[in-house]
This record gives structure tokens, sequence and C-alpha cells, in this order.
């Protein structure tokens, strides 16, 4: 009968117990989270991943913008409705000094984000629209890539539950586990080269679309229940809240905006509109 | 070995249909995907796969010792675990997948 490690304990013996490989192993972790993970390099050098392009956005559409009198965010739609020259001619400002800064896939927690980020320079706008949809508000148990990048630990201990919590938890000490996609992307690039850069209109829009993630727009209930099953909680607009917090304290007048909904997905939302609220 | 890795496409398969395009797709070594990155992932991910079986099963049936890798030097060994490990982090999936024979 041949020898075989899975029926013999024979050839499995070990002789006491050394374990310098894991060691060494533990080490080199070590220095990947330290020298890759860690380093903002490797999530924002893609413009078109979710982190980088709030990386271009900051870069290039805020930072050289002198003065915002109007500020718009949100996400995708709401980027596409508000056109800044339109809006700068009917209120009879400057064309530069509305900002729409909106992005595909973009959430409350992404607006809070960006507004916490350059708070210094965003509390300066004399009105601020945010894009509210129904279907950023309905919360599941993933994290997105933003905000495993953004978050505090006390947000990942706030608004996240049983294994996510605990994967967050672990992530924000080991960041490795929270930089995966990055550093996919980052083997992508050395290997295939493909194009990372999004495209910033005259006007300071970005577009970019996000087909990494394509499968996962929850744009209703009934929708996000089949892709996400039991791991849908609720409608939960903490995000939206902490925004609107920061702006009343900064003395800023909010408008929230819902562009009209018209295709079939807004059907769908529509009606698991009606359900839950 | 063959026939059972051919076997594993109708289990993974929603219907018998989409079995039939994969094996087409694999008798013909053509797929409908055209980008370089599309096409190149997955023959890297085979590439892996297979050079991490080899690297196990060559130096055990060369040396005819199941358990050689404990005598690599510290060094390579650390660096083969820490790889592993990375590999598992990097390549893994946020979607739910469902364990296969529940679906049965």
């Amino acid at each position: 009968m041949s020898r075989s490690s899975i029926f013999s304990s024979e050839t499995l013996q070990l002789s006491g117990f050394r374990p310098y490989g894991t060691i060494v192993a533990f080490e080199l972790l070590l220095v990947v989270d330290i020298f890759l993970a860690r380093r903002e390099m490797i999530w924002v050098f893609a413009q078109n991943s979710p982190i980088g392009i709030v990386h271009a956005m900051e870069g290039l559409v805020i930072k050289p913008t002198e003065q915002v009198s109007v500020l718009v965010l949100g996400n995708s739609r709401v980027r596409d409705a508000i056109i800044p020259a339109v809006l700068a001619e009917e209120l009879g400002i400057s064309r530069t000094n509305v900002l729409n800064i909106s992005m595909t896939r973009g959430t409350p927690y992404d607006s809070l984000t960006i507004y916490r980020r350059n708070r210094e320079k965003l509390a300066k706008t004399s009105l601020l629209i945010i894009g509210v949809e129904d279907f950023s508000q309905l919360r599941t148990n993933i994290p997105s890539e933003r905000f495993r990048y953004f978050s505090s630990l006390a947000e990942r201990c706030e608004h996240f539950y049983g294994e996510a919590r605990a994967s967050l938890i672990a992530s924000y000490c080991w960041r490795t586990l929270d930089a995966y996609r990055s550093i996919r992307r980052l083997g992508k690039q050395i290997l295939f080269r493909p194009n990372q850069r999004v495209s910033i209109g005259s006007d300071g829009r970005v577009i970019w679309r996000d087909n990494e993630n394509a499968q996962y727009i929850d744009n209703s209930q009934e929708i996000a229940e089949r892709i996400y099953g039991d791991r849908v909680l609720k409608y939960d607009s903490w995000a939206l809240r902490e925004l609107l917090d920061r702006c009343a304290e900064d003395g800023i007048p909010v408008l929230l905006y819902r562009p009209p909904l018209s295709t079939a997905s807004g059907t769908a939302s529509g009606a698991a509109r009606s359900r839950h609220h | 070995m063959t026939t059972v890795m051919l076997a594993w496409v109708f289990f993974r398969a929603p219907d018998f249909e989409t079995a039939y395009q994969f094996l087409s797709g694999l008798a013909s070594w053509q797929t409908r995907q055209t980008s370089r990155a599309a096409i190149g992932a997955p023959l890297l991910a085979f590439a892996g796969g297979l050079l991490l079986m080899l690297g196990i099963d060559i130096p055990q049936a060369v040396t005819n010792n199941q358990t050689i890798m404990l005598r690599w030097p510290v060094l390579l060994r650390g660096l083969a675990y820490a790889a592993l490990i990375l590999i598992l982090i990097v390549f893994r999936s946020e979607a739910d997948v469902p364990f296969i024979y529940f679906q049965f």
C-alpha cells in the first residue's frame, strides 16, 4: 500500500515545535502592511477606483477652486442632473463658483467624507445641495471600499454588526485586509496596464463608471434583498444626519434634492418606497 | 481527473445550456470577452494554481517525502506562507458563494 499524507499519521510526525517559518511570514506580512497597504499611493494610484476618484476630485477640482458659492454633493444621477453652468446662469453668479462634485455610487457617507476632509474650503459655501435617494439610505452589512479607507474605528464598530464588524475591526489593525482590492488593482496595472484615469469636464464634473462594482447597485429594497439576502439592514440615514449637523454648525443652508426617477428601476424603487416609508 | 473537473462544470453552471456553452468555449479555446485583462486574468489564475500545485507535488515526488517543505530554508518557508496568506486575502470575494453541496 502506498504511503499517503492523508491516511497515514506516520508521515506527518513532526519533531519539535519550531515556528521559524511562521515568524518570518509574520514579518513579511508586516512589511507588506506597513510599506504597501498603509501607503496612500496604493489606494489612489488608479483614478477610476472608488478612492482614486475622491483623491482626483480633491486634487484636481476642489483644490484649484478659489471660491465655492454653490456646492453639489450626491451620486451620478445628481451629477448628471445639475449642470453647473446652467445653475450659475439661473442664480446670476460666476460659473466657476458652482461646484458639482457628485460622483458615481456616491452615498451620503461619501458626501460626509468629502465635506469632512475639505471642510475648511467647503464650509465657506453659501448653499449646499445634497442629492438624496431612497436607495442611498438603504444600508447593507457590507462595507464599501470607501468606508474601509475613510472610516474611523468608532464608525466601524457603530454601523456594522457580526462578521462585518469583526472584519472591520481586524482590518483597522491589519490594513492589508482593507486594501485587498487596491493591491489587486496594482497587480492588474503591472500586468495589463489598463487605463486608470478618469475624465474631468471643464465644469469640474467627473465622469466615471464603476464597472468593478456594477453588480452591487442596490437601487431598491427589493433588488437589494435579492442581491444581499439577509445582509440587507434597513433605511438608515446616519451619514446624512451627520452631514446636516456639520452644515448647521457651519451655518450653511442645505437643499435636499432628489432627481426624478423615470426608468424601470425607478418604478421598482418607487414600489419599494411606498412599502417602507 | 480531467473527467472529474469537467463534471464540476455541471455542478457550477446554473443550467445545462450554460454548461454546454462553457464546455464549447473550452473545446474551441474561445471566450466572449475580448479585453486583454479579461482574457489574461483567468489564464494567470490557472497558471498560478498550477504553479502552486506543482510547487508542492514535485518536491514531494522527487524526494519521496511528504513533508519535504518542512526542510526548506526558513526564509523560503516564511516567504511561501506569507505568499499563500496574501493570495487568500487579495483574491477573496465579497460575494456570497454558498457551499456547492448546499444547493442540492
